[in-house]
């Protein structure tokens, strides 16, 4: 089954063309990498299918909700971490509060985030504050998860370790989507890598 | 809010160490300040006459920004083998500004009081004025009796002003509002603010007829109190009182005081009793020093304070966020309003809150705010509204453009988004600025004595000039320090607390 399909993809910052008429699509449960140079136009690509940056023209469909782990995380530095994975359920109302309390529990003890669910995210580690934004996004129980650059602040160690935490987010049938430069963890991660070059999406052999 | 253990305490005595600090200073900058004005008496070689410049026609300022008077006249005449140089004082302080011997004479039109007989050394009357009821033309006010239940307005500090409180009338008015000066109360009876003035009849006539403006008042024929027109020398300075009274004694021979008389006021008013005068040596008895009136300000500059900012903050961060919108004539118009409270002076702005608002053309007479307090408030809101517009601005600026992102993509509304992600943070990247702004108020407030209503520092001031006493500026200025001093560390304790575990 299709999670994300665009159809034309277009997009532009004034005169510049950054996105020119992608076509792309995934499968449930599939990892897709995507890289480039840098300033190609691989973030845009992925704040398009979030609906950060509008489109110029084309189409986008999407099976489910997405959610979306910054480059830099961007928790909310006035909320503990727990505040900081309730908030977006508490806004939504989706569940009564007990119930958000309890999914949330689980949240921060499936990513070992207990000892500090009480702290701000001024006092959290590149890898913790990592772990916080994955779960604050699973929380609205997306479809599809968005990573941005997320090798980026992280030492060798725990690059293996978002690995297997993203190889285990795609068992349980979320559809990946990670841009990175980081080719060796994209090897590692993905199952298909996809480059961005010229404006068009090229398919690398894995 | 656990995480801010490393926050240093704050405690009694660091408090009283700074306080001591600074009451050095203070000690030391006074101190410094007499003895300055020592050498200053010592070395003088010429006569500083010190004098209200608002008194027409006994002394100021001509068009060609001169000083000029009767008075001004018969002093260069009396002085003319010295140099005279003619210092504007704030009327209020003229007995400290003559016993610190920043001036030597004190030349006004002044009456006589038995106060001023305590504080000053005074000359035999040179004239004889009356102190008279003016009231607006329409005014239905034709008898002292009239006056009961009306507001009536007296310049601080003058001879009007006392008699009439002396006056069992005064009892029965609405109220008694004082003033800076008689420009001023002449204004407030021509714009119905208040029903009545006190004034000196020389003064209030000379003006009156040479501004043409005799028709939009009427005078009672009754007065308050008349009284000796005198000049001031600092106590114990009899050298320079005969001086002066044998001076005025050869103007009156020569014929030259008459003259001078007939110049400004088309008649001889200048009188000289011949008699010698029996010199009361009033008894120096030094008042107590009461802070009845320091207490009474600094509840009124509380006050101030308080609605100040629970009004300001609020409606400075509305119009902020409202500034944000699309709407292009909001944003113009905030523009425009922000510019002009942030490119005008305050003491201008409640000048014209208070007094050049009724002046408004057409709606004028709705935007009248007749209660001093309230027009004061009311201008000390609008305009640190608008500097918490730009502070608060600044905060949005500050925040990560990616919280905003955040939001959006966790499904947050726009009014989510800002009450709950955004304005939390905003607030407390303002905190050092908003305490800036209410540090900045603290002292602000003192200038709400402009449009009449007294505080803290007003009511130091004339307890100051009352008893001669400089202790009051020393306890009230610890006040303020106090203040600010509470202030900050309210602030202070607010930055640890919504720290959040970042750097305080």
């Amino acid at each position: 089954m299709k999670t994300i399909e665009t159809i034309n993809l277009y997009k532009k910052f004034g005169e510049k063309e950054i996105l020119k008429n992608i076509n792309f699509s995934s499968e449930n449960g599939e990892i897709i990498a995507i890289t480039g140079k840098s300033g190609i136009g691989k973030t845009t690509f992925l704040k398009c299918l979030a609906g950060l940056e509008k489109i110029d023209s084309g189409a986008i469909k999407t099976s489910g909700s997405i959610g979306y782990i910054f480059q830099n995380f961007n928790l909310f530095p006035h909320l503990v971490v727990k505040q900081n994975i309730e908030i977006p359920a508490l806004n939504a109302k989706i569940y009564d509060k007990r119930t958000i309390s309890e999914i949330s529990e689980k949240l921060i003890k499936q990513f070992k985030l207990e000892c500090v669910q009480n702290c701000y995210p001024a006092n959290l580690s590149g890898g913790q504050k990592q772990r916080a934004a994955i779960a604050r996004a699973l929380i609205l129980n997306p479809e599809i998860i968005l990573f941005d650059e997320p090798t980026s602040s992280l030492d060798p160690e725990l690059v293996k370790e978002l690995t297997e935490i993203i190889k285990k987010l795609a068992k349980q049938n979320y559809t990946i989507l990670i841009v990175t430069h980081d080719i060796e963890f994209a090897k590692q991660t993905a199952d298909r890598i996809l480059v961005l070059e010229d404006c068009k999406m090229l398919g690398l052999l894995t | 809010m656990g995480e801010n253990g490393g926050a240093p305490e704050f405690g009694v005595e660091d408090l009283v160490m700074k306080f001591r600090k600074v009451l050095a200073m203070c000690f030391l900058m006074v101190f410094g300040t007499f003895m300055f004005s020592f050498k200053t008496a010592a070395l003088k070689s010429e006569i500083i006459v010190g004098l209200d410049i608002n008194v027409p026609p006994m002394g100021f300022l001509s068009e060609s920004n001169e000083i000029v008077g009767f008075d001004i006249d018969l002093a260069k005449e009396v002085f003319s083998d010295k140099k005279v140089t003619f210092q504007p004082i704030d009327w209020d302080a003229k007995e400290l500004e003559l016993n610190s011997c920043k001036i030597d004479v004190i030349w006004n039109g002044m009456s006589k009081t038995p106060e001023r007989e305590q504080n000053m050394l005074l000359t035999r009357p040179y004239m004889k004025n009356r102190q008279i009821v003016i009231v607006n033309k329409n005014s239905a006010i034709n008898k002292l009796e009239d006056l009961q239940n009306k507001t009536v307005c007296v310049q601080k500090g003058s001879t009007g002003s006392d008699a009439f409180k002396n006056h069992e009338i005064s009892n029965q008015t609405k109220n008694i509002i004082e003033l800076e000066n008689m420009l001023n109360c002449l204004n407030e009876v021509e714009t119905l603010k208040s029903d009545a003035t006190v004034v000196d009849e020389i003064v209030a006539k000379y003006y009156l007829n040479g501004k043409g403006l005799s028709g939009s008042f009427k005078i009672l024929n009754q007065e308050i109190s008349t009284e000796d027109y005198v000049i001031a020398v600092k106590k114990g300075n009899t050298e320079l009182k005969d001086k002066i009274e044998r001076g005025l004694l050869t103007l009156k021979e020569s014929g030259k005081a008459e003259e001078i008389s007939q110049k400004w006021f088309g008649t001889n008013l200048f009188f000289w009793e011949d008699l010698e005068l029996t010199s009361t040596e009033a008894s120096n008895t030094s008042k107590d020093l009461s802070l009845k009136p320091i207490i009474q300000g600094l509840w009124v500059t509380f006050k101030i304070f308080l609605f100040t900012i629970i009004f300001s903050i609020p409606l400075g961060l509305i119009l902020c966020v409202l500034q944000n919108s699309r709407r292009k004539i909001l944003k113009l118009l905030l523009k425009i309003y922000i510019n002009i409270v942030r490119g005008t002076p305050l003491l201008l702005q409640l000048f014209f809150v208070f007094y050049g608002l009724p002046y408004v053309p057409v709606i004028g007479g709705y935007l009248t705010i007749k209660d001093r307090f309230l027009a004061g408030i009311l201008t000390f809101v609008f305009n640190y509204a608008a500097y918490f517009i730009e502070i608060f601005r600044s905060g949005f600026l500050a925040v990560d453009k990616g919280q905003n992102e955040a939001a959006q993509v966790l499904g947050f509304s726009k009014t989510q988004a800002l009450f709950k992600i955004l304005l939390p943070q905003v607030l407390r990247i303002t905190l050092p600025t908003i305490c800036n702004e209410c540090v900045t108020l603290v002292k602000d407030t003192a200038l709400i004595f402009a449009i009449g209503v007294p505080e803290l520092l007003s009511n130091t001031k004339n307890l100051v000039n009352s008893t001669a006493n400089i202790s009051s500026y020393i306890i009230t200025g610890a006040i303020y320090l106090v203040i600010c001093m509470i202030i900050v560390q309210i602030f202070r304790k607010l930055e640890i607390k919504f720290s959040c575990g970042g750097k305080v």
